[in-house]
């Protein structure tokens, strides 16, 4: 790194020579100016609140009054507590199951898409599938919260319709099955966003590996497996970086959809520190919680970069 | 014999998850013309009539034209700005080396891991201590904060991918580093900038969490909270009120993407893999 600003190409090259010599003040502050701003901001408003969490986690405080270090006591909590090793336990879960179940869809459906089709129907099917994730959330929880509903919702008709009326629960009150039918609307709200990466992943494999694959004899699952597979292996392991991210963040679902319960059986990381933060006014090990939280998800993403770069050949 | 299997095999798959995309929200919408008896008796019926006076129930008496109207004043200006901000900041990243940069990036990239429930908790109590509760301003700069990772990659890599050579061809013209930007990276970068407000646009329309800290008053709640206030507030009665509420919030931003698809997939794609 040097001092002065130097403009880069894309291979980090130098863009511009300056064979006159040290470039001018004005100059040496330009991406100062183009990217203060942003950095500013993201520093106050990110960066500051995120270093004031962790400090909050080594204090007892009630949201007012005295604060009391109570060192790392708030941190061995987490772990004694079973309602909070509970929301770990079903974020980890719900973790497993996120980066699984819509990446799979996803990447049956990008496969399908990809052969030949009729002009047209891809964007069309691309564009319903994602439709979900248009809405927000708390919309779709609302929307599911309907399809789910005992007495009147369209999934128990719907099993009735079909003569399967054995079937037919409480989805979101048995405390065995809630967390998995919230979970379903949450592979509902993604497998759309992994499909078009994916898709476009898929559509940019060189064709001649197919046509090799094929000269070999290799069979259709031969040609996914070896040919379109490590061929989109950098977006596969973005999708399944994104949705386990946005497994440990989840939110909106649960707290619009079962409030954690039944029995706290559906309780996650994030609905913990909301309610030990803003209900139970135990804001310090609401802040242990999330700091725990910020700690899982940033070795989460440094363990996923790394193989990428291990196993990437381009990036080496 | 079996090609044609497969390739039915392939449509109902497709149609299948066609179905099940679609079929919860269209139910929905459906429902919002009906009456409140006609949704717990005959859920899959169509209405007996269309009563398009449900949408306009739910906008006046049930508050929808206030909360769509605070969703307007929230999600626009931080459009707006955080598009401007990451345009800036995503030029810089990918133009420049400079003292610093490499740092800021590093933390930039963690911040596209970091979860707003670590950031909440300081947010409440520092903006409750300004006074900043229940205020636009703060639930946008919060907002804006919040999406600058994202916008600054994304447009980094539109940067990156624009011809260094036009900004060599434009100094040599004689412009300087600013005239650069203007007159020949800002337009290459124009299909990123469209993305990026498609997509900030959507996706902060549909804030949830961020207003639930910071906004405690009714009659300064987005369409998110609205909803699930309607939800909680209506008890057993005029189930149909709530299925417009979620009509009137969630069209929009459909509508919008619709319209700008190509672009938004486009976006998504060169945000996400690079």
């Amino acid at each position: 790194m040097t001092d002065m600003a130097i403009p880069v190409g894309e291979h980090g090259d130098s863009v511009v020579d300056t064979p006159e010599g040290p470039r001018s003040r004005g100059d040496r502050l330009l991406p100062y100016v183009f990217a203060g701003p942003a950095l500013l901001v993201y520093a106050a408003l990110v960066m500051l609140p995120l270093g004031h969490t962790f400090f909050l986690g080594f204090f007892e405080w009630s949201g007012g009054g005295p604060m009391d270090f109570v060192g790392i006591d708030n941190f061995i909590r987490i772990f004694t507590d079973s309602i909070t090793m509970t929301a770990i336990k079903n974020n980890l879960i719900w973790a497993v199951l996120a980066t699984i179940v819509p990446v799979s869809m996803a990447l049956l459906l990008a496969v399908l898409l990809a052969t030949q089709l009729p002009p047209g129907v891809r964007l069309f099917f691309s564009t319903v599938y994602y439709l979900p994730a248009i809405l927000a959330l708390a919309v779709s929880a609302i929307v599911w919260g309907w399809v789910y509903n005992p007495a009147w919702g369209a999934l128990n008709a719907l099993l009735d319709t079909v003569g399967l009326d054995g079937l037919e629960r409480a989805w979101l009150g048995d405390p065995n099955i809630a967390l998995y039918s919230v979970f379903v609307v949450s592979a509902w709200a993604y497998f759309g966003f992994c499909l078009i990466i994916l898709l476009a992943a898929i559509q940019n494999v060189d064709p001649s590996l197919y046509d090799a694959a094929k000269l070999d004899g290799a069979s259709a699952w031969k040609q996914f497996w070896h040919v379109t597979v490590p061929g989109i292996r950098n977006e596969l392991n973005f999708v399944v970086l994104y949705t386990a991210i946005e497994a440990f963040r989840v939110f909106d679902l649960i707290y619009i959809m079962t409030g954690g319960g039944p029995f706290y059986q559906t309780e996650v990381i994030a609905t913990s520190v909301y309610r030990e933060a803003f209900v139970e006014h135990e804001v310090g090990y609401a802040s242990a919680i999330a700091s725990l939280m910020t700690i899982i998800i940033a070795t989460l993403a440094t363990i996923a970069l790394r193989w990428r770069e291990r196993t990437d050949p381009e990036a080496q | 014999m079996t090609a044609t299997l497969n390739t039915t095999l392939k449509w109902a798959v497709l149609l299948f998850f066609g179905v099940f995309a679609l079929g919860p929200v269209l139910w929905m919408f459906m429902s919002a013309f009906k009456t409140t008896p006609e949704i717990l008796t005959a859920p899959f019926s169509l209405p007996s009539e269309w009563r398009w006076q449900n949408i306009v129930r739910t906008w006046s008496e049930g508050g929808f034209s206030a909360y769509t109207t605070n969703t307007v004043i929230m999600t626009v200006p931080a459009v707006a700005i955080s598009v401007a901000l990451s345009t800036l900041g995503g030029y810089a990243f990918a133009r420049f080396r400079f003292r610093g940069g490499s740092v800021a990036f590093f933390v930039l990239l963690y911040g596209l891991t970091v979860p707003f429930q670590a950031l909440m908790i300081p947010l409440f109590y520092n903006f409750s201590r300004l006074g900043l509760i229940n205020q636009y301003p703060g639930l946008i700069a919060a907002l804006i904060a919040v999406h600058l990772p994202f916008g600054i990659f994304l447009m980094r890599s539109f940067f990156v991918n624009a011809q260094a050579e036009i900004a060599d061809a434009a100094r040599i013209d004689g412009c300087s580093e600013y005239g650069v930007f203007w007159h020949a990276m800002l337009p290459l970068a124009k299909p990123g900038i469209l993305a990026l407000t498609t997509i900030f646009f959507t996706d902060m329309w549909k804030a949830f969490l961020l207003p639930l800290i910071l906004i405690q008053d009714d009659a300064r709640r987005p369409l998110t909270l609205g909803l699930l206030f309607l939800r909680d507030a209506q008890g057993q009665q005029q189930y149909e009120l709530l299925a417009a509420g979620v009509i009137i919030a969630s069209l929009p931003t459909i509508l919008l993407f619709l319209a700008t698809n190509r672009y938004f997939q486009r976006g998504l794609v060169a945000g996400s893999s690079k």
